[in-house]
């Protein structure tokens, strides 16, 4: 069915689109949001990577792939609202995310904090592999295949990324432990 | 504060803290640009006018899609709690018998100038879950499985002559004649090994082997399996796919900065000089293939040419072949006068000029006889 939508927009259907943007549009937006750990950028992004899917849509043959090629479509906008960011000398917000603490969360106050600044030290190709991995629970091979990226790439940022996360962790525990950070665990 | 090993599962906690639902003002900001951006699809056949519509009108037809969109979720088992995967490698493992169909037959493009080769085109394809090699003609007709072994084969490559393909065997280096007889294994490491080309000359073979984490490093080898040496390795990145443009020129695929700078770089064996051929500041670039003179490089990039390019060898006179490549292997033709590439679980043809674009073959890794 959802093909049968992605053909009749691609064929120039705009309510086939606007019901495949009615589907998309929350998993897109949670993803911005976690790349870009800002509203306003992530609504942006979102709706640039919802009109680029539009504008592009007859180009794209595989019509199987329209989820994947979607997300990629809203990497690249979150890439380019980071970069427009920075070229503004703008840091991004950290957000702290307030509107939706889990009660119960096993997250310290300052866990919370060394990991929103370790991420935000990561490269948008990073955090994309990070929060397509750990928060949508893709696999390597989809990332990889979303991203138009080699899986050991994918792998090897993944990597990367999520070191740099544990580091930070790690760093929170043993500065909490009284203990220097690099120095004995 | 207690210690909790356990730091994937914190980092995932923390990632789903936040928003699962947009904003109104985004689907609304977006129907408005949408509006806005109908000269750029002068096709459309049901502009519904957004904008021109009262406000009950727009609540009411925003509501009945939302109607629609739920029910059709649903009914396809539940897209709202995690989207459905559509088009991922699983469907590749799960797909059919490759059949070869035409590019008329495809039913992939309706274009009457949908570009053709000749010659004939080795690939991987998984039936039932296990990878092979296959040899088919150009046009996709007379398809022949080559290896019928229980492990999975893949990556296949053509020797110079065209006599020869040599692959990979349950992460081993393997050679066999080109009607899938005589195989002979070239390597037996403990490491993985992947993407074997061979040598100009036909006398040896390069390959990437796992080196560290989630890394490569490029081996030589004679092809009975002696002199093997390592010729290149990046302590950051570098990609496992290489090719010798001659004894001592190789095309690598690195990252200097260990993610998100991907480069096409030449490295002359002889000084140990690199000379990067693209720059991954303008977009990432994986993927490429030589031409059959060594004059021209196909590549994949990232850039704001997003796509599948052209250069000369000397990194000079880049230029977009087509948009429509998403990612995965390259090969040119035997008669260089076409591209093939793997989008999806599809082998793709076009021509250099861009034009012709259809599906040829469900598989992956083409590789095209040289000599047909």
């Amino acid at each position: 069915m959802e093909q049968d939508l992605v053909e009749r927009a691609r064929a120039g259907d705009r309510d086939a689109f606007t019901q495949l943007a009615w589907a998309l549009t929350d998993g897109l937006f949670a993803v911005a949001h976690r790349m870009l750990r800002d509203s306003g950028l992530a609504e942006d992004a979102t709706q640039q990577a919802l009109l680029d899917a539009w504008r592009k849509l007859p180009q794209l043959r595989e019509v199987g792939r329209f989820e994947a090629w979607v997300h990629r479509l809203l990497i690249n906008a979150c890439k380019d609202e980071i970069g427009r960011a920075r070229r503004r000398d703008v840091k991004l917000r950290l957000l702290p995310l307030l509107e939706r603490v889990t009660p119960d969360a096993s997250l310290s106050i300052e866990q919370r904090d060394q990991l929103e600044r370790a991420f935000d030290r990561l490269s948008p190709e990073h955090r994309a592999v990070v929060v397509l991995r750990h928060y949508r629970f893709w696999s390597l091979g989809e990332i990889a295949l979303s991203l138009g990226l080699p899986v050991g790439t994918v792998a090897s940022r993944l990597h990367y990324a999520m070191q740099a996360l544990r580091a930070a962790l790690e760093a929170d525990t043993r500065l909490s432990d009284g203990t220097a950070v690099g120095g004995a665990r | 504060m207690s210690r909790n090993p356990d730091s994937v599962r914190l980092i995932e906690e923390w990632l789903s803290d936040g928003p699962d639902v947009a904003p109104d003002r985004v689907l609304a900001g977006f129907s408005d640009r949408l509006v806005n951006s109908r000269q750029e699809r002068g096709f459309m056949r049901t502009p519904p006018s957004w904008r021109t519509l009262p406000m009950m009108p727009r609540i009411a037809m925003l509501a009945a899609a939302a109607v629609i969109v739920i029910a059709v979720v649903i009914l396809s088992g539940g897209l709202l709690g995690r989207p459905a995967r559509v088009g991922g490698p699983a469907s590749t493992a799960q797909s059919a018998m490759p059949s070869g169909p035409s590019p008329s037959s495809s039913g992939s493009s309706g274009d009457p100038e949908a570009a053709t080769t000749s010659g004939q085109v080795a690939y991987h394809a998984s039936v039932e879950g296990n990878a092979d090699i296959y040899l088919a003609n150009g046009d996709g007709t007379d398809v022949i499985r080559l290896t019928t072994d229980p492990s999975a084969e893949m990556y296949p490559s053509w020797s110079p002559d065209g006599e020869s393909i040599a692959f990979i065997r349950d992460g081993d280096v393997f050679v066999m004649a080109a009607d899938g007889t005589a195989v002979t294994r070239v390597t037996s490491s403990p490491q993985e090994e992947t993407a074997p080309s061979f040598a100009p000359d036909g006398t040896g073979l390069i390959f990437g082997r796992a080196f560290g984490d989630e890394n490569w490093a490029i081996h030589r080898v004679d092809l009975d399996g002696a002199n093997e040496r390592q010729l290149y390795q990046e302590p950051t990145h570098l990609e496992a796919e290489a090719l010798l443009i001659t004894d001592d020129q190789l095309l690598v695929n690195r990252d200097l900065i260990g993610g998100g700078g991907l480069e096409i770089a030449r490295v002359d064996l002889t000084t140990g000089v690199v000379t990067a051929l693209t720059d991954y500041r303008d977009g990432e670039e994986s993927h490429f293939a030589l031409s059959h003179d060594a004059s021209r490089i196909a590549y994949g990039s990232d850039g704001p040419d997003r796509g599948l390019l052209i250069m000369n060898a000397d990194g000079t006179g880049n230029r977009l072949v087509t948009e429509e490549y998403f990612s995965g292997p390259i090969a040119w033709t035997a008669d260089g006068l076409t591209l093939s590439f793997q989008n999806g679980n599809w082998i793709s043809l076009i021509r250099l000029d861009g034009t012709g674009l259809t599906r040829l073959l469900e598989g992956s890794d083409p590789a095209w006889r040289p000599g047909t």
